[in-house]
Order: C-alpha cells, then sequence, then structure tokens
C-alpha cells in the first residue's frame, strides 16, 4: 500500500483529500504545520508529500528546504497544492525540488489523485 | 587652480543643499538618512579641498589636506550603507557593515597622523600636494576600493530580476558612482607621486550625487520633472535679483524689479500647479493599487470554501459516499455547477488584478489547438444541450501543427469565448472552426447565432468590466471580464482576437489568429503587452 503523507492545516479540506486517498487505497498521514510534517516524514517514509504553501508558523517552502537535510525524505517527491498562486513562490518552490504545484481550486480531489499518480513510482 | 576651488565649492555646496533635501523628504527612512550621512562626508572633503587649494603656507596646506581625507575617509561606508539600504538588503549584511564602519573609525583615528598624510610638496601647478603614508595605501585597498567595489558588485546583481522602474534606478546609482569615485580617483595618483593623470575627475563628482538624489526619490519620472522645474524656478528667480540690483538707472531698476515681481507670482502659481498634479496622481495610483490588492485578497480567501464546495460536491457525484438520489443529484450538480462558475469568476478577478499589476507569468510549451478545442467543447457541452443548442466543430485540414504557447492561458481564453457564445445563444447554436491559413497563422472562428452586438459595443466590450447591451439583458450575472482577459493573454502569443457581428439578435462571430511560427520573442512581447 502505497503512503501519502498531506500537509494541510485547513480541516475541512484535510478531512475530503484523506477521505477520498484513503478510498482509493492509499495510507494517507497527515500534518498540519511544517514541524509535524517532518517528523512523520522521517518516520513514515512516504512514497509521495502533497503540501500546502500557506501553513501557521512556517510556510510549505520552509518545508521544502528543510526536508533536504533528512536523508529520507529529501528524494520523496513532492506535489505543491495550495490556493495561494503567486510566481516567486511557484519558482522557488520548483527551485527547491517540488514535481508539480497546482492550484486547489482549479482541481477536484479526482483530478489531484491522477497528478499524484504520475509522481509515485 | 581657480577651476578647482570653484568646483569644489560647487561640488560642496551642491552635496549639501541635495543631501539635507532628500533627508527631508523622510528623515525617519534609512535611506535618505545614509544617504544625508554620505553627502555630508562629501560636503566635508569638498569645502576642505576649497580651503586646502586657498592654503598660504604649509602648515595650513597639511592640516586642511588632512581634514579632506578625513571626509574621504568617511564616504565609502556611507556609501556602502546607503546602497545596501536601497537594496533592502542592509539587515543581511549587518556584519559586513559593522565591519566597514569600525575599518573607518581606525582609519579616521589616523586621519590627522604622518601614517596617512605624510606631507604636502608641490606637484604640477599645485604648491601642497598632499604626500600618502602606509595607511592611506591600506585606505585605498580596503575602503576605498573594496567597500565601494563591493557596493558596485551588488548593485550589478540586483540588476537582474528586478522590475523596469527599480532597474533604471540602479542604472542611475550605477552612473552616478562612476562618475563620483572614478573623479574622486583622480586625485589619487598625485598623491603617490604619478602626475600621468591631473587631477580633473573632480569636476564630474557633483553629477553624482545628483544622479544619486534622483535614485533616492525612487525614479519617479513625474518627481523629477517637478524637482528641476523647481530648480530652474529657483536658477532664474536668482537671476533676475541680481540683474536687479546691478541695474544702473532707477527706470531699469523697477522694469527688472516688476519682472521679479511677476516671475515670482508665475513660479508660485506653476509650482502650485505642479505639486497638486502630482498629488492627484499619486490618489489615482494608490485607489488602482488598493484596486488590485483587495481583488487579490478577496481572491484568495474565496477560493478554499470553493475548493471544498467543488471537491466534495464532486466526489458525491462519483457516489464516493454511496448511491444518491435522483432528485438529490441534480441538487448537488448545481451546486457542483454553481462552484465551478464562482472558481472561474475568481480566477478572472486574479487575472485581472495580475495584468494590472503586470505580474502574469508565461509557461510555454507546444500545444495542439485541435485538443484544447476539442477539451473546451467537451466543457460546455453539457450545459449547451440542456439548452437545445447545437454546437458544430469542423476542421479545415488534417494536420494542425503544435504551436508554442501557455496550455492554461489559452484554454481559459477559448473558454471564455465558447463559453460566452453558449450563455448568450438563446436559440440556435455555436459553430467553432479551425483552419490554417496562408499568412502562417492558425485561425479559429466562433460563430454564433445569439444575441449580436450592437455596434456602438463592439468597440468597448474587450475593456475590463465592459459588457454589451444585450448580453447585460440575457444574463444578468456576466462580469465583462471574460473577453478582457482572453483578448491580453491571446495578445502574450502574439496573437488577435477580433470580433464581427450584424447588430442585436444577428449573432457574433469572434476569431482568435495565433502564429504557428515557433518565436523566441514570445516572452519578450509578452513584456511588452505588460506595459
Amino acid at each position: 500500500m502505497k503512503k501519502v503523507l498531506i500537509i494541510e492545516d485547513e480541516k475541512i479540506l484535510l478531512e475530503m483529500y484523506t477521505f477520498k486517498f484513503s478510498k482509493e487505497g492509499y495510507e494517507v498521514f497527515s500534518a498540519t504545520d511544517v514541524e509535524n510534517a517532518l517528523k512523520i516524514a522521517e518516520k513514515e517514509k512516504p512514497d509521495l508529500i502533497i503540501l500546502d504553501i500557506l501553513l501557521p508558523k512556517e510556510s510549505g517552502i520552509a518545508f521544502l528546504e528543510k526536508r533536504k537535510e533528512i536523508e529520507t525524505v529529501k528524494d520523496v517527491p513532492v506535489i505543491v497544492l495550495s490556493n495561494f498562486d503567486d510566481k516567486e513562490t511557484r519558482e522557488k518552490a520548483f527551485g527547491l525540488g517540488a514535481k508539480d504545484y497546482l492550484i486547489k481550486s482549479n482541481f477536484n480531489p479526482k483530478e489531484v489523485l491522477a497528478r499524484m499518480k504520475l509522481q509515485i513510482k | 587652480m581657480d577651476f578647482y576651488i570653484l568646483f569644489s565649492f560647487v561640488n560642496g555646496l551642491v552635496a549639501i543643499i541635495f543631501g539635507s533635501f532628500i533627508f527631508t523628504k523622510n528623515y525617519k527612512n534609512r535611506i535618505n538618512i545614509t544617504f544625508f550621512l554620505m553627502s555630508l562626508a562629501v560636503a566635508i572633503w569638498s569645502f576642505s579641498y576649497c580651503v586646502w587649494l586657498s592654503a598660504t603656507n604649509e602648515a595650513q596646506a597639511l592640516f586642511w589636506s588632512r581634514m579632506l581625507n578625513f571626509g574621504a575617509t568617511l564616504i565609502p561606508i556611507f556609501y556602502l550603507h546607503w546602497i545596501l539600504s536601497l537594496l533592502n538588503i542592509n539587515k543581511e549584511k549587518k556584519y559586513l557593515i559593522l565591519g566597514g564602519y569600525f575599518l573607518t573609525f581606525i582609519f579616521a583615528i589616523f586621519s590627522f597622523s604622518p601614517l596617512y598624510i605624510t606631507s604636502v610638496v608641490p606637484v604640477l601647478s599645485f604648491p601642497y600636494w598632499p604626500q600618502a603614508g602606509i595607511l592611506y595605501v591600506l585606505f585605498l585597498i580596503f575602503d576605498y576600493f573594496g567597500l565601494t567595489g563591493y557596493a558596485i558588485y551588488q548593485l550589478l546583481k540586483a540588476r537582474r530580476g528586478n522590475d523596469i522602474e527599480r532597474t533604471h534606478q540602479i542604472n542611475y546609482v550605477i552612473v552616478g558612482s562612476i562618475f563620483g569615485f572614478a573623479g574622486g580617483a583622480s586625485n589619487f595618483p598625485l598623491m603617490f607621486g604619478i602626475s600621468i593623470i591631473p587631477p580633473i575627475g573632480q569636476s564630474l563628482v557633483v553629477f553624482y550625487i545628483v544622479m544619486f538624489g534622483f535614485a533616492t526619490l525612487k525614479y519617479h519620472l513625474f518627481e523629477i520633472k517637478t524637482i528641476l522645474t523647481e530648480m530652474l524656478i529657483g536658477v532664474m528667480g536668482i537671476i533676475i535679483t541680481i540683474l536687479f540690483f546691478l541695474m544702473p538707472t532707477l527706470s531699469l531698476k523697477l522694469l527688472t524689479g516688476t519682472i521679479l515681481f511677476l516671475f515670482i507670482i508665475f513660479g508660485y502659481y506653476l509650482i502650485k500647479a505642479i505639486h497638486e498634479e502630482l498629488a492627484r496622481k499619486e490618489e489615482a495610483e494608490r485607489i488602482s493599487k488598493l484596486k488590485t490588492e483587495f481583488i487579490s485578497i478577496v481572491s484568495h480567501q474565496l477560493r478554499t470554501p470553493l475548493t471544498a464546495i467543488r471537491g466534495y460536491t464532486s466526489m458525491l457525484k462519483d457516489n464516493d459516499y454511496g448511491e444518491i438520489p435522483d432528485e438529490a443529484m441534480k441538487a448537488i450538480n448545481y451546486i457542483h455547477e454553481s462552484s465551478v462558475g464562482m472558481i472561474k469568476l475568481v480566477n478572472s478577478l486574479l487575472s485581472v488584478s495580475r495584468l494590472e499589476k503586470g505580474q502574469i507569468e508565461f509557461r510555454p510549451e507546444n500545444i495542439s489547438v485541435d485538443d484544447l478545442l476539442q477539451e473546451c467543447i467537451k466543457d460546455v457541452e453539457l450545459v449547451a444541450k440542456d439548452k437545445g443548442l447545437y454546437i458544430k466543430y469542423k476542421k479545415k485540414g488534417r494536420k494542425f501543427p503544435l504551436i508554442p504557447s501557455d496550455r492554461d492561458k489559452l484554454k481559459q481564453s477559448f473558454s471564455n469565448i465558447i463559453n460566452n457564445a453558449v450563455l448568450y445563444t438563446p436559440k440556435g447554436g455555436v459553430t467553432i472552426t479551425l483552419e490554417k491559413n496562408d499568412l502562417g497563422f492558425l485561425s479559429i472562428q466562433i460563430k454564433d447565432t445569439g444575441v449580436g452586438i450592437e455596434k456602438q459595443d463592439l468597440i468597448k466590450i474587450f475593456k475590463s468590466f465592459s459588457r454589451g447591451k444585450g448580453a447585460s439583458e440575457l444574463y444578468t450575472q456576466g462580469t465583462g471580464l471574460g473577453l478582457y482577459v482572453a483578448k491580453n493573454f491571446i495578445e502574450m502569443h502574439q496573437g488577435k482576437l477580433l470580433v464581427e457581428s450584424d447588430g442585436k439578435n444577428k449573432g457574433s462571430t469572434f476569431t482568435i489568429e495565433l502564429p504557428i511560427k515557433k518565436n523566441n520573442n514570445l516572452h519578450r512581447s509578452f513584456v511588452l503587452t505588460e506595459k
């Protein structure tokens, strides 16, 4: 069973993605901030990470930077899924190794799933 | 000699006047404070230069040559601090700045000692030219060339990736720096007994302070014009006043007095009018900025709940939560469609806000226009069917070349136009034709049998928040943004969007023309569109 870590602080959206991905046969882990996300990622070694940008305390960009210091997490593909759509952040995210940058409102959970499948080996 | 005295005096005067002027514009701002300090150091250097050149004995000349070099010692660190503040990297470089101040402090302490300036000797036509000591060499290496060189390196680095206005500002500073520091440096060879270049660069120094001043005032062209006008009026006023005192007869004095009086009144109203115009312009810019920021914030906040509505309804539609009765499913479909419509509106608002801020990204890839059109048609098929409209898709030709374009933007443009055609057609339908024309363009024609566009509306329908009369009567919830966004996006691809209509209820035809040839200037053309 493939493992997915969702880093999302909006409870309603987190529940929505968790429900859909679990239903499709993924083992889903979640975190609402960067610090916890790094701990869970290190412990569970997910196959894919879904990352929001606007998070409490630290932004998703900080996660992309900090994950590089963890040997078991640094090569896990990350898809940014955020409603924050700004050129600079997008460039930073890709520069830090994000595989995709999706605008949440433009994709329903099924469409996000289709993009995820492209990244999971 | 007189030439050097005159230029030093002018340098000092301009530095002190301009420095104070910038300081009074915003005395709390670090950029303005550091600029003022730098101007003060230039003034100490320049005025001491004047006194030193006028010295009548060796002791006097030695003291003032040390004083002028004391001023010169302070310039590089204030310059560096000002540049790093201007580039907004003063916080991350704070240890470097502190180091610079420490170094300057050491040199400044020794600037009145023989380690700095050993003596004054006759050189060229100058009777008392200072001779550099060992510490002066270190000052030149670390302070004069080291600190200023680093500042110029940071300026050159900052030229990349900045907007046009900011790049202009940086260019002014770079040119000013070259004038100023090269001019100042023309004094050094003589201090080491090298008399290849006379210190004529002195005359260049005055330009740099003026250029720096403009740059500090954030390079607002209008503001530069205002300052120049004020300066011109000031200079003319001084000239007429001098003429008034120089006039030999009473009648001539009366004449110039009258001219001076009229000039003062005229000048006062001219400056007042310029300031009023400036205030109006600033207010208009402020309102426009507020509008785009408001749209941007509202759009971001709206997206999150819309994501939830769209996401949950799409899962209900897919029966992820179990079978749903037909009647309930109908309601869910309505909620879902409404949320998708709302998301499109939010995206349009964001696009408009970005277009107006000049922040649109352009990500070209090779796209099949044929596939993209079919996707857009599929999206509206259901709505068209519900309204009893036909949608025909005709291809004139078999193979169509891929064209370099930004997929999302092109799709949004096609969708906006095709959606409009369906929305504003009560009966009949929409015919979409794709063909390759002889001029090297792909031509997409979207022809409907709808409400049409009246002649007077044809010219304004591509403006933001503008809608045709027929459209407003049929569908009240349109925003008038779709065609504005579509036209801008198509022009970003060096394409054209044209419209034709024979009038009310006679249908409309929109034609999109996209260049087939791969064009390396696509992004450049987009930058031009931004302006």
